[in-house]
């Protein structure tokens, strides 16, 4: 740390991390839980790219019509990517231990459990970030007789999308995965995240997702174009009325959304700040032309398109419409710093292999 | 199978279990229905079986010495407050305070022997944002509803951005939703709390009056 400037007076801390290392200013900025890197005014429309085809669609299909709930994750210390199978039986151990000391009380049925952990090529941002991965909880039948198919208990995957800001700074024994998504009983949530903890000295974090962001996901869902729509644009706000609470849904047909947003939408290929103010500008008065009611006032809680929906408490789901021909076969995460990511869905055509 | 029970006065409260030709009446999904003898009106539960309504209003019609059965668009899980409302009784004050006493004091909270020197801004404003909520929704505790529901379909027209859809004919087609422990109540707090403006708007205003609150609005 650069010498003390402060003397026990607040006043003084801003300055004295004006001469603070980057990784001080981070942590800094994860204790306020602010963003460190100011909000790019404008954020491309990705385009197809290279990484499309390491993906394996059958892999990436697994995060369709599922929920996810969002955490931020500190870098990983002394993981390696060779040691995926001894993690794997570590894992499995653990949790039955666990398991026998009554703290996961799932089923009433002792099943027996296999955990596996495997690579995902291709969910990643750059050639630099390192490769995502997913952690299964698999249910194993006990009786013989029966099929011995594997049940999926539990999913959860690790992933570093642009992270360029955030590799500088961490040493070579540091792996960043900074965002994990988690789907299933949040008990076995809680006991991969503590084996996790104690194995890579990490520490797991909620990821809220704010009203900004939100406003983000809901413009660039509804910038994709689609053949068919199965779900309206819905937004859900909260309203910090007292005593009562009061929640209000919007819902537009989404051919409406559309064509409200092409009519906003002004330079190809990117999506604007000043555009995504606009497009829910338009809605917030439209509303008020109706009710009289600023809904910039209150809180945006969840948006939902037909592409993907996403909740406050960070929460994400991807709901993809097998008969459309033109589907989404890629979720990007763009990673602001330690706390708040931002996840949209890109349109590109799919491998043909997944058009069943 | 049918019985009945009578409740307070004029009340007649009726327990309809449905059942089939083949099947015994199923009494654990029973419909009930309130019903006011001296008044057009009759209250039902939602029914399991979507068929039946129309037999049940049918029935209803005919018992009840009527021609024709409508259904309110008004629906609430507060038996009371919908009478409230079809019977217009929401409206009487049931304190008694004195109504001369000066707004001010009141809705300000305003402790007068505070520093003089703390001052409230805006306090005309306030003020008539306080008298205006008053006088659209009065003293009376609101009945109680816990949504409302709005299916719109009225073309965009934005104020400070005029060339938006402007070339597009068709409206937008939003459903829109509130939806509270207490939603009448909720709706008045907007306007003091600075979230709504005041007046609010009729559309919300006008559901106890109306007795309705599931709304389509079209352009005229």
């Amino acid at each position: 740390p650069t010498s003390c400037g402060a003397r026990g007076n607040l006043g003084e801390l801003k300055d004295y991390f004006i001469g603070a290392t980057p990784l001080q200013k981070r942590l800094e900025s994860v204790r306020k839980q602010t963003s460190f890197v100011p909000t790019p005014p404008r954020r491309k429309i990705p385009q197809c790219s290279q990484l499309q085809e390491d993906n394996d669609p059958q892999k990436v299909a697994f995060l369709l019509h599922k929920q996810w709930t969002l955490y931020s994750l500190t870098p990983l210390y002394k993981f390696s990517y060779t040691n995926l199978k001894e993690y794997a039986s570590l894992l499995s151990a653990f949790i039955a231990a666990e398991k026998q000391k009554g703290l996961a009380v799932e089923v009433g049925e002792d099943f027996n459990i296999k955990v596996t952990f495997s690579t995902l090529l291709g969910m990643k941002g750059t050639q630099r970030d390192p490769e995502a991965f997913l952690v299964q909880i698999l249910s194993k039948s006990q009786l013989p007789s029966e099929n011995r198919e594997h049940k999926v208990l539990w999913t959860g995957w690790f992933c570093c999308i642009f992270g360029d800001s955030l590799l500088e700074t961490v040493s070579e024994d540091f792996t960043c995965v900074p965002l994990f998504l988690a789907n299933g009983a949040e008990t076995n949530t809680a006991i991969v995240g503590t084996w996790f903890q104690k194995t890579f000295d990490c520490y797991f974090s909620p990821l809220a997702i704010n009203a900004f962001n939100l406003s983000w996901m809901a413009a660039m869902w509804t910038a994709c174009k689609m053949d068919q729509y199965m779900a309206a644009t819905e937004f859900l706000w909260s309203v910090p009325c007292s005593p009562q609470s009061l929640d209000i849904s919007y819902a537009i047909h989404p051919e409406d959304a559309k064509a409200l947003w092409d009519s906003v939408h002004k330079t190809p290929g990117e999506v604007t700040q000043e555009e995504v103010d606009l497009f829910m500008d338009c809605l917030y008065s439209h509303f008020h032309r109706h009710f009289k009611i600023h809904l910039s006032a209150t809180r945006l809680v969840r948006v939902s398109t037909s592409v993907a929906s996403a909740h406050t408490d960070g929460k994400i789901k991807v709901s993809l419409n097998k008969s459309s021909y033109v589907i989404f076969p890629y979720c990007y995460i763009v990673f602001k710093m330690y706390g708040i990511c931002i996840f949209h869905i890109e349109e590109a055509q799919w491998n043909a292999n997944l058009r069943q | 199978m049918v019985s009945f029970r009578d409740a307070e006065e004029n009340a007649v409260w009726i327990r309809i279990a449905w059942g089939t030709q083949y099947r015994k009446p199923n009494q654990y999904k029973p419909v009930y229905v309130v019903y006011y003898s001296q008044t057009p009106y009759a209250f039902t539960s939602s029914c399991p079986l979507r068929s039946n309504i129309p037999l049940l209003g049918q029935a209803l019609t005919v018992a009840s010495n009527h021609h024709k059965i409508v259904k309110m668009d008004l629906r609430s899980r507060y038996l009371d407050s919908l009478k409230a409302i079809v019977f217009k009784q929401y409206n009487q004050t049931f304190e008694t305070y004195n109504s001369t006493t000066p707004l001010q004091e009141k809705s300000l909270e305003l402790d007068i022997h505070m520093d003089s020197r703390i001052i409230h801004e805006n306090r005309i404003e306030k003020e008539r944002v306080q008298r205006v909520t008053q006088e659209t929704f009065g003293d009376y505790s609101q009945p109680r509803l816990e949504f409302a529901q709005y299916k719109l379909e009225t073309k965009f027209k934005s104020d400070f951005n005029g060339d938006i859809l402007a070339e597009r004919k068709e409206p937008l087609r939003c459903l829109i939703k509130f939806s509270s422990p207490h939603l009448l109540e909720a709706l008045k707090s907007l306007a003091p709390a600075g979230i709504a403006d005041a007046p609010l708007s009729p559309l919300l205003t006008c559901i106890p009056n109306k007795g309705m609150n599931y709304f389509k609005i079209k352009d005229k």
